[in-house]
């Protein structure tokens, strides 16, 4: 503990001139951050940007320091003085952490304290979140700079290995996505969850300290390379690939607690118009039977679809296209888009179409507030909130969220037309503990009410559902604005409506399951 | 306590090429062990095996006692090692750098840190940067001495040094050594002969002789004979009279194996006619020089046969 401290000692004076560059870097954000808000004007706006400025330096002044940090000691190499002295490795790497507690998460909690107190959120109820925000930040801009510090001996090698990371990473995903990637079927995003943080964690801490403990540079670097490019072929890329085939996929019917969802198998209902004439691709629509959903409560979901046609499989044995629910005057709809180009070869067959969803159920209760206080007041689900003028001299209504909850909701002013879906909540990887504003401009003089939409998700429903022998022509959403294309006015879009316009020819009959 | 220093069968390659090849080495305790030889032989890279800067291919050295793959602080605590190439933290004072190394030896000798800074003329309050690469030397010398270590490495430690500071240096590590073992990398032979005990000739990797100075130089001499007739070197010329020269009257060589009455017989074997011996004491330098040119030309002859 002694030799810990006098090290500790020794990087502090060392590094003086560097640690309180940082120091007026947090200082800065924290200040202009916290001065960006509540009032909403061109003042509060050039301190959010001197905010989001400080927030793209901040990290690099971090990064600058650890790496100088670790090179007071630097392990690689055969020329450092401290190489030869009496050093116990542990007692190294503690003052190294012991540094970084104290001059960054320290002053980043401080930070966020500072910042959240100022905005007007509370502190004392979001410290469980305050703490999880150090283990994140140190997952993020820490551990990994840390790792890649020991194994380097200058900036240039430190700063060039990071971008060599980012570089890989980016090549990875761009492997992963051109082998799931096939006519408009995009399937890969960002892996940034729990399992990648703990991964990034634990690769992190395990170079350091495997550098630290056997000072093995040349392996070090040579594992973690291949750990970074064995990354996503390992957690991503092979899963992608081992995904169950087409014929493995079973239809099995869901109900669960009441709630029933299948395909439309009574009369199907118009298909709404699709609103984006100018796109390559094509809206195909299918009508869902949602029963069971009790009322103040919304169904909504994405999937994975596939279509097979003449015993091909479509967009390929590996792919899948994007679906998604979509609730338009009381029907819900599984909305898949196609490419045009493909659409136009398979419309006139029959298809099967087979989706594997992930239903969810989510409040849906209005909340109205009336007059609403000019003063900053709290909006359940959409955060602080606070009706001013923006400098057009428009009543704006704009919100901002804190740690305390992860808000969702839809948000309606009154006098209208001003209504926004918004998911008002602080970037898991940023700087700053609070959201970016939300903001909605009335036409009116002034703003009567706010309805508030909560979406609190209720319950998750993952289910498979299948469609065989079905023309997709029939669920085709008509264009609305589409040049090219004239009124069909003696055959309706309607299959239902179709199938009587062409009473006589026969047609063998949708199956629903 | 066994030799302090002691590699077996010790090879370090770079890439193909050998820096360090089957190397055996045994530095007696309480020794001052010149390891010498041209440039590129190998005396770095093997010091810096020696002290787990670089990792050995194969084979096995031990430092104090420990595999020098596993050289903990324990060790490095009873071991100064001072190198040309040493990158000190120049942010440091002369002052602040030996308190700061001091708790980190637990024989740290505030007062014999004192002393070498007052004999090597140390500005206490000078910042390592603002030193020049003599004066860095000194000061690395100052912390490497000042807890009495059991063992001293130092690599190349008079190279750029001019004779005033080279002199200060030798005075002050010898002065403060005490009983410790010294093992010396250098160019300089003459410097080296008039301190050390032993000596160690280095050559593409490979020890060449390992031995005390005093047998080393007792068994060299430098020989010139005179003939009367004609001057020719015999077929069967022994292996261990180097760079025979033949200018008539005169044949010289360099007898690696000098014994006074043995050699007399020798010569007169080898050349009856001989007319005056005249036998002369050669310097380190001398030595290596006939030991390495000799070696040259054998690898030589080995090419072109």
């Amino acid at each position: 503990m002694r030799q810990t401290l006098h090290i500790f000692r020794k990087d502090v004076r060392s590094l003086s001139i560097q640690i309180g560059t940082v120091l007026l870097l947090f200082i800065g954000h924290a200040v202009f951050e916290a001065r960006s808000w509540p009032v909403y004007n061109r003042e509060t706006m050039l301190n959010n940007s001197l905010a989001n400025l400080l927030s793209v330096l901040l990290p690099l002044g971090i990064f600058f320091l650890i790496a100088l940090l670790v090179f007071e000691e630097a392990l690689p190499g055969d020329k450092k003085d401290c190489l030869t002295r009496p050093y116990h490795r542990w007692n190294l790497l503690a003052a190294k952490v012991l540094f970084i507690v104290v001059f960054f998460n320290i002053l980043f909690f401080l930070s966020d304290c500072y910042i959240l107190g100022s905005q007007g959120f509370t502190v004392a109820g979001v410290l469980p979140h305050l703490l999880l925000r150090q283990v994140i930040f140190a997952i993020a801009y820490i551990l990994p700079s840390l790792a890649i510090a020991s194994l380097t001996a200058t900036l240039a090698q430190f700063f060039l290995a990071w971008f060599c990371v980012l570089l890989g990473l980016i090549a990875e995903l761009i492997m992963v996505a051109s082998l799931n990637h096939s006519s408009g079927a995009i399937m890969v995003s960002l892996p940034i969850g729990t399992r990648f943080l703990i991964t990034v964690a634990v690769l992190s801490a395990a170079i350091a300290i495997w550098q630290y403990g056997w000072r093995q540079t040349g392996k070090a670097r040579i594992a973690a390379a291949c750990l970074v490019f064995a990354y996503f072929p390992f957690f991503y890329g092979f899963s992608a690939l081992t995904r169950k085939p087409f014929a493995e996929i079973s239809a099995t019917p869901f109900n669960a607690k009441g709630i029933h969802i299948a395909y439309e198998s009574g009369p199907t209902p118009a298909i709404p118009r699709e609103s984006n004439p100018q796109s390559r691709s094509i809206a195909i629509l299918f009508p869902l039977r949602a029963q069971g959903i009790a009322p103040g409560t919304l169904l909504r979901g994405h999937g994975w679809a596939v279509i097979r046609a003449g015993g091909a499989q479509w967009p390929t044995p590996r792919t899948r296209f994007f679906a998604f629910v979509e609730k338009i005057e009381n029907q819900y709809w599984q909305k898949v888009t196609l490419p045009n180009a493909d659409f136009e070869r398979v419309k006139q067959q029959p298809v099967g179409i087979q989706t594997s969803w992930n239903f969810e159920i989510v409040s849906d209760i209005t909340t109205q507030i009336i007059h609403p206080d000019t003063r900053p007041f709290f909006m359940k689900d959409a955060g602080l909130c606070l009706i001013s003028t923006d400098p057009l001299e428009q009543p704006v209504l704009a919100c901002k969220a804190g740690l305390d909850a992860e808000t969702e909701a839809t948000v309606r002013i009154h006098p209208g037309p001003g209504s926004a879906d918004i998911q008002v909540r602080p970037s898991v990887w940023g700087l700053s503990p609070v959201s970016n504003v939300f903001s909605l401009s009335a036409p009116g003089p002034d703003i009567v009410s706010v309805d508030v939409i909560s979406r609190r998700k209720l319950a998750a429903l993952p289910q498979k559902m299948s469609l065989s022998n079905v023309h997709l022509a029939d669920y085709a959403a008509p264009r609305s604005f589409s040049r090219s294309a004239t009124p069909k006015a003696s055959v309706p879009a309607h299959p239902a409506a179709r199938a009587q316009a062409t009473a006589g020819k026969q047609r063998e009959p949708r199956k629903l399951r | 306590m066994g030799s302090p220093i002691v590699c077996e069968d010790l090879c370090k390659r770079f890439g193909r090429v050998p820096a360090v090849d089957h190397l055996n080495l045994n530095v007696p305790e309480g020794s001052i062990y010149a390891l010498v030889g041209p440039n590129g032989a190998g005396k770095t890279t093997l010091i810096k095996v020696l002290v787990n800067l670089v990792r050995p291919t194969s084979g096995r050295a031990t430092l104090l006692g420990c595999d020098s793959r596993k050289l903990s602080a324990a060790i490095f605590a009873r071991l100064g090692y001072v190198s040309e190439n040493q990158e000190l933290p120049e942010w440091m004072t002369v002052s602040y750098f030996l308190g700061y190394l001091k708790p980190f030896y637990s024989t740290w000798d505030d007062t014999l840190a004192g002393e070498l800074v007052r004999q090597l003329d140390l500005p206490r309050d000078r910042k390592l940067s603002a030193l020049s690469r003599g004066m860095k030397m000194k000061a690395a010398l100052a912390s490497a001495l000042a807890f009495h270590p059991q063992l001293i490495l130092l690599d190349e430690p008079f190279g750029g040094l001019d004779p005033l500071v080279r002199d200060e240096f030798i005075e002050g590590l010898l002065e403060r050594a005490g009983d410790s073992t010294i093992l010396i990398s250098s160019h300089d032979l003459a410097e080296v002969e008039s301190f050390a005990s032993h000596v160690g000739f280095l050559d593409a990797g490979r020890m060449q002789l390992s031995e005390e100075i005093t047998t080393l130089t007792g068994r060299f001499r430098q020989i010139e004979i005179t003939v009367n007739g004609a001057v020719s070197l015999p077929q069967n010329w022994p292996a261990h009279w180097l760079m025979p020269e033949a200018s008539a009257p005169l044949i010289r060589f360099i007898d690696s194996r000098f014994e006074e009455g043995r050699t007399a017989a020798e010569i007169r074997q080898m050349f009856p006619n001989v007319a005056n011996v005249s036998i002369s004491r050669l310097a380190l330098r001398e030595i290596f020089v006939a030991l390495a040119k000799s070696r040259r030309n054998k690898s030589a002859k080995e090419i072109a046969a």
